[in-house]
């Protein structure tokens, strides 16, 4: 028998295919658009996306790894345990038209193509596309410096710079008039204040990096050690740093077809961590988040590394995770249709061990509201990017806001951004990193 | 429209860009009809096209051997789709149950109640909406589309099957009945 649903089905994708016009591309639109995904060798994850720009991506590497603890608060900066008397399952209603204005941002954030450096200095890298994030991923870097990955032209071809405390360029530590780019994501420990980032060497649309390296800096700023990573086969091959595990690095290399996490020691040995892609890693490098398909579809899932257990939690349904807390206690989940890990929406703060909620982030009601891009800023402490407006088509106000996971409050921590046609692009404009 | 796998079949001697020129010409308006469906945004679409496209001239030498280019294509188009929410700049909106407020387009077919199905297909979650343009459009069997999108046929089961449920609650009665 028919099926009615199936025939309708059926008929209604073919009716509508149609929509789709008539196809405009040619041969050099093709080219011009492989040259640009050759050159940025970006993860987007195969998935992809993200694999992406880094900061596009970046939130995976962003996030990811060791790069969340980059307050320069001295009261909750380091490795030492704070106050855990968080209140479980409390509920924080993020609204910009109530929120007070709270003490500035504690890690870098950009806005507008603007740097916003916790000591209120600025470095100004002017979007060639407003609305555009331009900068991957910032950590601090030697005494009082940064690192940061920049790619202006919003290409994702990413360099590699370093700023002093004030925002002035000190130096391009690597880019493309070193015939390389850098992946924009940076791995970061908050323990040793060790940096590493990857290269690749530029080389001709279709043509494979000659050489892919990963690259470790001590506290002093100093290079320490250059290892080569297996040159990828595949296209828009990728290495992004996700963090430390001791002494070694963990990277995600692969490409447009499949992924796996690397664990780079330092005198250069390799071994495989993993036969797929970790999206996120949390600061003490035991727990990762990774996608695995279940019976249920494909549900990420937080699983300590040593043995790949899945926690507990992980059974508690698809959603999507990200963002470990720099003393991996905490984890940010959101929706399963979009990856918290990669400047996803953000709906709630889980115990990392237990997947029990500990902050439940709400929208306010008869507003349009979207909350994502989710960044710790110090243990307790999380920034998010937010836009509301009246309604769909409203102008929008856009806001950084502090969400305190021990007393369940909510701040600005910038003052708000009202709309502004140049940027509003009904993405983000806040983009803290 | 279900179309057959391509293969190439041109001679050694033909440039790389000529084999290639020639596959899109052909291919071009396919992936992007299936592009369309599974965003539902023309723009979009042409992105998501060029990009796949564009994976697939550097991948050429590896893969124009293959008997199946179509297969390949479409894997990297879903898997791009599957990928734009990570584009920070894109606008990100939330999954809702909600149909959006839009000109709804009347299909000559029916007393006009399944007119509304395209909008219906439109709030399902990614990877179902995926399961159901790959199967209902492509025509593609379920090894097929787990092949396609990287997951179990078990996992094309269950992601078709709750496509459906959600479908037959917001659809007409007479198309509610699930006779298997």
């Amino acid at each position: 028998m028919t099926n009615d649903l199936d025939e309708a089905l059926s008929r209604t994708l073919r009716e509508h295919a149609g929509g789709a016009g008539t196809p405009r591309l040619d041969l050099d639109d093709v080219r011009g658009r492989a040259r640009r995904i050759r050159r940025t060798r970006t993860a987007l994850v195969g998935a992809g996306a993200a694999a992406v720009v880094l900061a596009v991506v970046a939130p995976l590497g962003l996030l990811g790894g060791g790069s969340s603890d980059r307050s320069v608060d001295p009261v909750t900066s380091g490795t030492a345990s704070v106050d855990d008397s968080v209140v479980r399952g409390e509920r924080v209603v993020v609204d910009l038209d109530a929120l007070e204005v709270g003490k500035p941002a504690g890690v870098p954030y950009e806005l507008d193509g603007v740097l916003h450096l916790p000591s209120g200095s600025t470095y100004a890298l002017l979007p060639e596309e407003p609305g555009t994030p331009v900068v991957g991923d910032v950590v601090p870097y030697g005494e009082g410096d940064w690192l940061v990955t920049v790619a202006p032209d919003g290409s994702g071809v990413y360099q590699l710079q370093r700023l002093s405390a004030d925002g002035e360029l000190l130096q391009t530590v690597a880019g493309v008039a070193d015939g390389v780019t850098v992946n924009g994501s940076l791995a970061y420990d908050p323990a040793t204040a060790r940096v590493a980032w990857t290269e690749q060497s530029l080389a001709p649309v279709g043509e494979l990096p000659e050489r892919t390296e990963v690259v470790t800096a001590n506290d002093l700023g100093q290079e320490i050690a250059r290892n080569p990573l297996p040159v990828g086969v595949e296209s828009a091959p990728f290495a992004r740093p996700l963090g430390f595990r001791d002494a070694d690095v963990v990277v995600a290399l692969g490409g447009s077809v499949s992924v796996r996490t690397l664990l780079v020691a330092a005198d250069g040995s390799i071994s495989e961590l993993a036969p797929e892609q970790t999206d996120a890693l949390s600061p003490d490098g035991e727990l990762a988040v990774r996608t695995q398909y279940t019976s249920d579809g494909s549900c990420a899932s937080v699983r300590r590394v040593d043995d790949g257990e899945a926690l507990a939690w992980s059974a508690t349904g698809c959603r999507s995770y990200g963002g470990f807390d720099p003393q991996s206690r905490y984890v940010l989940a959101g929706p399963s249709e979009e990856q918290v890990a990669d400047n996803g929406q953000v709906e709630s703060v889980l115990d990392a061990a237990t997947g029990t909620p500990v902050v439940e982030v709400a929208r306010p009601e008869g507003r349009q509201s979207f909350i994502w891009s989710g960044v710790w800023e110090t243990p307790r402490t999380l920034l998010v990017s937010v836009r509301q407006s009246a309604s769909t088509n409203a102008p929008a106000r856009y806001g950084l806001v502090r969400i305190d996971v021990t007393t369940g409050r909510a701040e600005l921590a910038a003052p708000i951004a009202e709309y502004d046609a140049t940027f509003d692009t009904g993405g983000e404009r806040f983009f803290a990193r | 429209m279900p179309t057959p796998g391509a293969t190439l079949t041109t001679a050694g001697r033909r440039s790389r860009d000529d084999q290639f020129a020639d596959y899109m010409a052909v291919r071009q308006a396919s992936l992007l009809r299936t592009a369309y469906l599974l965003c539902g945004d023309r723009h979009t679409a042409e992105d998501l096209v060029q990009t796949t496209l564009a994976k697939l001239y550097l991948a050429w030498d590896k893969v124009e051997t293959q008997t199946s280019l179509d297969g390949y294509a479409r894997r990297i188009l879903v898997n791009e789709h599957n990928s734009l929410w990570r584009r920070a700049w894109k606008r990100r909106e939330s999954s809702t149950g909600e149909v959006p407020d839009t000109e709804h387009h009347r299909d000559d077919y029916d007393d006009g109640s399944a007119g509304r199905l395209w909008d219906f297909v439109q709030t399902l979650p990614r990877k179902q909406r995926a399961v159901i343009v790959l199967r209902y459009y492509e025509s593609l069997s379920e090894a097929e589309i787990a092949t396609t999108l990287g997951i179990s046929p078990g996992t094309v089961k269950s992601q078709a099957s709750r496509a459906l449920a959600a479908l037959r609650e917001r659809t007409p009665s007479h198309l509610r009945e699930e006779q298997r």
